[in-house]
């Protein structure tokens, strides 16, 4: 799955790290069963501070 | 990663009375399959509904008590617990739920305690670090009824379980980040609408503000136009005042010149009576010369007629005296001395003496004529003005005529000079003007009025303006939507082909497994998981084989491979522990799934009654077993114990 992730950040000239770590935070709150806003907000603190995608 | 199970203790649980340690048997050891024979009703079920309460808890109080050993109860206090040991990603797990019970306590009071150790460290959030090893949505592949599984065959899973499966590949992941990026875009784009909405408000205002700006320039400008026009307008209307001032200074000229020329008639008149006089003077120069001496003949005349009337002044009182003489003759003598009238005769002669001369009266009369002829005469020809008086009055009243006519003659000139339309025309010009003055002045104001009014706008505009920045902040959401939309697309592009890979890997895993299982391998080619993850049996062809054609136990099979295909193909693989794994199936399946089921690598629990293994299979199956456990039952104490065997 991460050479998916690779290949599509290459080719969709996003930033893997931003893809690992949104992709991280999802993980980790579907682990944890989190149904609030949390994920939400952790990501969008990835998005914002996501340099250019 | 994978999980490992390690052992289970169940305490006073079910059936299950005291402590019952069941150890798995370790795939790396070469035997992965753990087999737990007891016959129905002595605690298969219990052990997988074990592992359901351990990892799970369970809500119902009375379902809870339920469980509960009864003997265990019934000596006293008691505790209810399993606990499960079990490897993954090289640390030790413990997982642990217990219930004490109390003497006398009431159900309703019983609570869970839940432990959950990751080398012998508690983890602060159990339930949640279960549901990162074993989601309760994918326990369904985990501990199952090998009986109850053809569902997954029957081509028409169901939402749930696509779900589950969805969440066993791993996939809720990408969905989720494309479910939060599109929230995340969507509150971006709105909030960037929100903000373009305030930026078209913001963008309108400085529009407005430019074009107030513009406005109020145009309108300075014009005010400065107008202004100047009405300064040249009331230069202008100066100009034509004066012009109309210089007209009315020409009709007074004009009137002037009437009085003139009036004048000037009076004085012709006069000229021309002057002239006459004049000329009559001239006629008159004799007589004028001659009246010394009328004046001499009359003062001679006169002294001769007053002579002549103091003679017959003196006549006439001789005369009366003579005649009252001469009447006095006729008196009687006694009455008058007789020598009375000579005395008066003497007297008489003496006070008027006897005129020498008689009087001529006609003469006298005639002289008295003349007299008062030439007196007439002479007084005539003094009161007319001498020729000197006359001729200077002339001279004068023509050098007055001449100077009325200079003065009359100029005046002509000058209104000569003057068209009698222009004035009117200056007057209409002056009014026009004065009009345009007029509108010139109202435009002024009004112009004044709207720039200050712009100017208040401009100014408040100005300062909104100033005020924020707000196509920065709208752009700067619409660059996040974008960048939130371009991970999203990112994420939905891997998600697809995760899915796609995870279809494939089960697809092969599956059909592997399949194939080695069924009895017809020739007429199943190959498993085709659709894309709602239903199943699908192609045959050589890629022909999709009949439901109604797939038995119970090919059905069974069918679930079973698509079980390890699913398992062989998530991150989170769990042992499976199988409640009568051969359910439906003939003894070939059975050999079978004995034979090939251990060897896609998977830790496997068999849960199996003494019907389930035929004879011919036990040694098989026992080949395959690391773990026996042997489920006995004490029907007097309608307990049970697992208990070690060598398999």
């Amino acid at each position: 799955m991460t050479d998916h992730l690779k290949a599509v950040a290459q080719k969709q000239n996003v930033p893997l790290e931003i893809l690992e770590e949104i992709l991280a935070i999802e993980k980790e709150c579907l682990d944890l069963d989190v149904r609030t806003k949390e994920p939400l907000e952790r990501i969008e603190r990835v998005v914002k501070g996501a340099r250019t995608t | 990663m994978n999980v490992v199970y390690r052992s289970l203790t169940v305490e006073n649980f079910g059936p299950y009375k005291g402590k019952n340690v069941l150890t798995f048997s370790l795939p790396r050891d070469g035997s992965p399959v753990t087999l737990v024979d007891g016959k129905n009703g002595y605690g298969k079920t219990t052990l997988l509904e074990a592992f359901h309460w351990l990892l799970y808890g369970e809500q119902d109080p009375r379902a809870r008590f339920d469980r509960i050993n009864r003997q265990a109860t019934a000596a006293g206090s008691a505790t209810m617990s399993i606990e499960l040991q079990f490897e993954r990603g090289g640390s030790h797990h413990q997982i642990i739920r217990s219930v004490d019970t109390p003497r006398g306590i009431v159900y309703t009071s019983l609570s869970e305690s839940l432990t959950y150790l990751v080398d012998g460290v508690p983890q602060a959030n159990p339930t949640s670090k279960i549901r990162e090893v074993l989601p309760r949505p994918a326990s369904q592949f985990f501990f199952f009824d090998g009986a109850k599984i053809m569902r997954y065959a029957d081509l028409e899973n169901d939402q749930s379980v696509r779900e589950a499966i969805e969440l066993v590949l791993g996939l809720p992941a990408y969905e989720n980040a494309i479910i939060h990026l599109r929230k995340l875009r969507a509150k971006w784009e709105e909030a960037a609408r929100k903000e373009e909405a305030k930026d078209e408000e913001q963008r309108k205002k400085l529009e407005e503000l430019n074009s107030t700006e513009k406005r109020k320039q145009s309108l300075e400008s014009r005010l400065a136009e107008s202004r100047k026009q009405h300064v040249q307008l009331g230069d202008k209307k100066e100009a034509l005042t004066s012009e109309l001032a210089k007209f009315e200074h020409l009709q007074e000229r004009l009137v002037a010149i009437r009085q003139l020329e009036t004048q000037e008639a009076h004085q012709k008149d006069r000229l021309d009576a002057l002239r006459k006089e004049q000329a009559q003077a001239v006629r008159r120069n004799a007589q004028w010369y001659v009246l010394p001496l009328l004046q001499e003949s009359l003062a001679l005349r006169e002294a001769e007629l007053e002579k002549l009337q103091v003679v017959h002044e003196a006549h006439q009182r001789r005369r009366f005296v003579m005649e009252f003489i001469e009447r006095l003759d006729g008196l009687d003598p006694r009455d008058a001395p007789p020598t009375l009238p000579a005395t008066l005769a003497a007297l008489v002669d003496k006070i008027y003496p006897k005129p020498s001369t008689g009087i001529d009266t006609t003469a006298m009369a005639q002289l008295h004529v003349n007299v008062g002829r030439l007196r007439e005469k002479v007084r005539a020809l003094e009161g007319l003005p001498t020729p000197q008086e006359t001729q200077a009055q002339y001279k004068k009243a023509r050098a007055k005529l001449a100077q009325l006519q200079t003065e009359l003659r100029n005046l002509r000139q000058n209104l000569r000079q003057v068209d009698e339309h222009e004035a009117q025309a200056i007057a209409e010009k002056q009014e026009a003007v004065v009009k345009q003055m007029g509108t010139v002045e109202g435009e002024i104001a009004q112009v004044e009025r709207e720039l200050q009014e712009t100017m208040e706008k401009y100014q408040e505009l100005r300062k909104l303006a100033s005020k924020s920045a707000a196509s920065d902040q709208a752009k700067q959401l619409y660059a996040m939507a974008e960048k939130a939309e371009k991970l999203e697309n990112a994420f939905r592009t891997v998600l697809d082909l995760v899915r796609n890979e995870k279809r494939k890997s089960i697809e092969t895993e599956a059909t592997a497994l399949f194939r080695k299982l069924t009895r017809k391998p020739d007429v199943y080619e190959r498993f085709r998981i659709n894309d709602d993850y239903t199943l699908s049996l192609l045959d050589r062809d890629g022909i999709e084989h009949r439901r109604d054609q797939i038995s119970a136990g090919e059905k069974q099979l069918v679930a079973l491979s698509f079980i390890v295909g699913l398992m062989r193909s998530t991150e989170k693989q769990a042992p499976l522990v199988i409640d009568t794994p051969f359910g439906h199936l003939d003894k070939l399946h059975r050999e079978n799934v004995i034979r090939h089921l251990p060897e896609v690598g998977q830790q496997l629990v068999f849960l199996v009654t003494d019907a389930d293994v035929a004879k011919e299979h036990e040694a098989l199956l026992n080949a395959k077993t690391g773990k026996k456990f042997v489920i006995d039952y004490d029907g007097k104490t309608q307990t049970s114990r697992l208990r070690e065997v060598t398999p």
